[in-house]
């Protein structure tokens, strides 16, 4: 008598891997594997936003989660956070201050001009979203070409590493209230410490900088068309190389060991009365950062960093004021790995729903 | 007569408060709210005594603190001042002191041996669950868990108070505002609590509800000689109901003593406007 | 920004794959789970190489509490060749090197699984881990954490009554099947993962010490050895477990070993008949072809 779905399963687990591979690998002569540094860099936006999602910077292996599996990118950033598990933590950073961040990109919506100009840098906030047909047959001569004259009768040293703060502008006018903090305070550590609501901001801050893009969009969005009311101005966005110190081992001295691309983004929102009948009202700021070059999900950070701080002071009046509702539902593994699990083998929870409802209906057959 | 509630100097404030609070605001200014923090006093320095088996009226108008009282002890709103002894077969509990109950103890005397009835259902009632349930709920955290003794002791008290039986599996939306009042002083009467809060029962409902409403009320009072405070704004209600009542006006009281006595000769300006000025 | 040096990283994980700092707290969360019996206990779970709803907190629970002399066995939905319990084996035999594996229920030291507790009753010499969802059973009534913690806290499970209240006035019967809420030596009520409710008596005063991981929901507990654990119902209501019976009331029996007292795999085959089976595998083939045909060796489906 045949086993009828008893045996097997490991088997179709094998093909299924190897089908997969397939599929990767389907182009045969007519292809070559995608190297690393495609994806690194003509796959700049998916390459930023798996190097914030997965939670580890790490250029290379961000890379590889994506070629692995294939550019899908709630995949690839499970893989970089599941190899992040492995990793023994060696030394931990102080607090950085992003003003000394090396800049590629520095905006702000709240004046016309700051203090070292708007600096545009690459975006596509202002191009055309056109098809560009003429990269359908990009020829390797024209793709060089590009790059090749690029850096000619370019004077580096015109342009300044860093540039001011603008909400530092806002700080000395006295609309924003200066920060009393100077460092010190040591930081939650998701990673380390279970979550137990009420959470600090530092525990918020960090799950939605890790937090999957879409998700952390999506409820944003909802504060923005009135399921809230942060009514954000950004004060800045940048976007560059923050410099990445550790103490030196002996000396205890920071010493740079290297720099993390970043974005960062400071939201200017509603202002709020003082503590007490005295004090003047100012302007609250939200704050959103994440590694990569990824301005929707800073600026969306920063819009929720608000809105929570609002909820965990007066009480959440929407989701996304929420801290429970935003943070329990960002992650894009803990999501992705429950939706898909429902694809997994619930036959015997199944039988005992049959179980249940075949009484029930019997029940009722005998009353009616 | 056998003490049942005794409070002494209750406060309460919304806000930051500071020193000149309490000296700066009451009926003498006519505020509730202080000039210098701007914070609103709700009650302040609200003493009485209540016996086993009578009925206390409180009333003011709107901003007197007059429910603020009620949600006081309650526990529904914590307090700034003042203590409340309440007095029971089981024990003496001091109800403020959060160092001789704690919230597990809190909840206990919330569920079994107090009972609140609010103006409106929706604070009283859950309304995602049916009125027999909303009754259940209060048996079930007092032990109950003998599903027919929970079905039969909820059919009864809706039937004391008068909801029809076929009626018990509705959800609470699906009644009238009078009906919904009912199955919230079944609820409220569930464990048989010896003080029972009733806070503006009657206020926004039709004339005649209004009055079966009291003639129930009274009903029960004489059937369970259970110990009720009743908040109120409406003189009737004072008339029909409490026996002793105190007045309140910017959160504090202004007069107290027999209802009989306070509405035929009222001492107090504002009590004589208030009786004055009723239909 | 070319990278010059070739990038060669280290492959070698510890034994159990997480770090001895991981392993530590979940340890540590794993006494105080058998401490207070029922209480679910937060810890900083880890992502696993596979994904959140496929076992990562049993996982980490299994790969804190085994050591090269153990036997495991794993199974999902009851069967050993499961697709889950099969990766999930393949994974621990990975980074365990040394632990013996096997089907056999009574010969493993170690369980981890998904939806079911074996037929075979288990013994003080055996730790049954059962993988979770969602760990706490107030998450029909209430959807904040922080105040389910709160009635916890207080063993105030009123609203959870009610609405067993609620599933008997309307249906005349509690409608919850598997996940059923079960009180802990007398204090937490816990959900027992989703095992059907013909497993949730296995879990009263077991010989075994049964623990319970949620990875996602982050949270450890624990149902001690002969520790009572009673499922919430009424007084009147008996708990029933589900029936096998066919038209005229009588149990059926497993088509391949003739069992009538475990739980049954119904299914319809290609040619439209309803069959039934014994869920647990190994108890099946135990019965029909003898224990030693329990074991197959999966040497040559290692990686």
């Amino acid at each position: 008598m045949a086993y009828v779905a008893i045996q097997g399963g490991q088997r179709a687990i094998e093909e299924a891997a190897r089908l997969s591979e397939y599929l990767r690998t389907e182009q045969g002569i007519e292809g070559r594997p995608v190297s690393l540094d495609d994806i690194k860099y003509q796959l700049r936006g998916l390459h930023s936003r798996i190097l914030s999602e997965g939670g580890l910077y790490h250029p290379d292996l961000a890379a590889l989660a994506i070629k692995q599996s294939m550019g899908d990118p709630l995949e690839a950033s499970f893989a970089l956070r599941a190899y992040r598990s492995t990793r023994p933590r060696r030394m931990e950073t102080a607090a950085h201050d992003t003003s000394r961040m090396r800049l590629v990109r520095r905006i702000s919506a709240a004046f016309k001009d700051i203090p070292g100009g708007q600096m545009l840098g690459a975006t596509p906030d202002y191009s055309l979203r056109l098809l560009r047909f003429d990269l359908m047959d990009e020829s390797p001569e024209a793709f060089q070409e590009i790059a090749g004259t690029w850096m000619e009768n370019l004077n580096a040293d015109d342009v300044p590493d860093t540039f001011p703060k603008v909400l530092d502008l806002l700080r000395e006018e006295g609309l924003l209230a200066s920060s009393d903090n100077d460092g010190s305070e040591e930081a939650f550590d998701i990673t380390r410490q279970p979550m137990i609501f009420p959470v600090p901001r530092s525990a918020a801050l960090q799950s939605m900088a890790r937090g999957e893009t879409g998700s952390l969009l999506m409820i944003a969005y909802s504060n923005m068309r009135g399921y809230g009311d942060v009514h954000p101005t950004v004060g800045e966005v940048r976007v560059g190389y923050l410099p990445v110190e550790l103490p030196h081992p002996v000396t205890g001295t920071p010493v740079e060991i290297g720099e993390v691309l970043m974005t960062e983004c400071e939201v200017v929102a509603m202002y709020e009365g003082g503590d007490d009948a005295q004090a003047q009202p100012r302007f609250t700021v939200g704050y959103g950062a994440c590694f990569g070059h990824n301005e929707v999900k800073a600026i969306a950070m920063a819009i929720l960093d608000r809105a929570l701080q609002k909820g965990m002071q007066d009480g959440a009046a929407n989701p996304s004021e929420d801290p429970e509702f935003v943070l329990l539902h960002i992650d894009g593994i803990d999501s992705m790995g429950f939706c898909t699990h429902y694809k997994m083998p619930h036959y015997v929870t199944f039988q005992s729903d049959m179980d249940r409802l075949r009484t029930t209906q019997s029940k009722k057959e005998r009353d009616l | 007569m056998r003490k049942v509630l005794d409070v002494k100097g209750l406060s309460k404030v919304y806000g930051k408060g500071c020193p000149y609070c309490r000296d700066a605001t009451g009926p003498r200014f006519n505020t509730n709210i202080c000039p210098h923090c701007a914070s609103v006093v709700a009650v302040h320095d609200i003493s009485f005594t209540l016996y086993e088996g009578e009925i206390l009226g409180v009333m003011g108008e709107s901003g007197s603190g007059k429910s603020t009282v009620v949600k006081c002890l309650y526990f529904d709103e914590t307090v700034d001042g003042g203590t409340a002894h309440f007095f029971d077969n089981h024990g003496q509990y001091n109800l403020f002191d959060l160092f001789s109950l704690n919230a597990a103890q809190r909840r206990w005397l919330r569920y079994r041996r107090f009972g609140m009835v609010y103006q409106n259902p929706h604070l009283g009632l859950n309304f995602g669950i049916s009125a027999g349930g909303n009754i259940a709920e209060r048996l079930l955290m007092n032990g109950m868990l003998i599903y027919a003794d929970i079905r039969k002791r909820a059919s009864e008290l809706l039937q004391r108070t008068e909801v029809p039986e076929n009626r018990m599996d509705d959800l609470p939306g699906h009644f009238s505002g009078g009906m919904q009042q009912r199955v919230q002083i079944a609820k409220a009467l569930a464990t048989n609590p010896p003080l029972l809060f009733l806070d503006e029962v009657t206020t926004g409902l039709d004339v005649s509800v209004q009055a079966s409403i009291l003639d129930l009320i009274i009903e029960i009072q004489d059937q369970l000689k259970t110990t009720m405070i009743v908040v109120t704004h409406d003189l009737g209600v004072i008339r029909l109901l409490a026996g002793r009542t105190i007045v309140m006006k910017n959160g504090c009281i202004i007069e107290a003593g027999l209802t009989d006595q306070i509405l035929e000769d009222p001492q107090h300006a504002y009590t004589q406007r208030l009786v004055a000025s009723a239909l | 920004m070319k990278n010059d040096t070739p990038y060669t990283p280290s492959t070698a994980y510890p034994f159990g794959f997480l770090d001895a700092y991981a392993k530590r707290e979940i340890r540590r969360s794993i006494l105080k789970a058998v401490a207070l019996p029922g209480y679910q206990v937060p810890y900083a779970s880890r992502e696993m190489p596979m994904g959140r709803g496929f076992g990562t907190g049993a996982l980490q629970l299994t790969l804190s509490v085994v050591g090269p002399d153990d036997t495991l066995k794993v199974i999902d939905q009851g069967s050993d060749d499961s697709v889950n319990a099969v990766n999930l084996r393949r994974f621990i035999r990975k980074t365990c090197p040394g632990i013996q594996t096997t089907t056999l229920t009574e010969a493993a030291t170690v369980l981890q699984s998904r939806h079911r507790i074996p037929e075979k009753p288990l013994t003080e010499e055996q730790i049954c881990i059962l993988q979770v969802p969602y760990p706490d059973p107030l998450v029909y009534v209430e959807p904040t954490e922080e105040k389910r913690r709160t009635m916890h806290g207080e063993a105030d499970y009123a609203r959870l009554w009610v609405k067993l209240y609620e599933d008997m006035r309307e249906f005349d019967e509690i409608t919850i099947s598997h996940r059923y809420p079960t009180r802990i030596n007398g204090h937490y009520v816990l959900d027992p993962s989703p095992i059907p409710r013909y497993d949730v008596p296995k879990l009263n005063r077991s010989r075994a010490l049964i623990l319970f991981g949620a990875g996602r929901e982050k949270k450890i507990y624990a149902v001690p050895p002969f520790t009572k654990a009673e499922p919430l119902t009424f007084e009147d209501v008996p708990f029933r477990t589900e029936t096998f019976v066919d038209a005229d009331g009588n149990r059926l029996a497993c088509r391949r070993c003739g069992a009538t007292d475990s739980f049954l795999d119904e299914f319809t085959t290609d040619t439209g008949e309803k069959v039934f089976q014994c869920s647990d595998s190994a108890y099946c083939l135990s019965r029909s072809q003898g224990p030693a045909s329990a074991i197959y060796t999966e040497a040559r489906h290692d990686a």
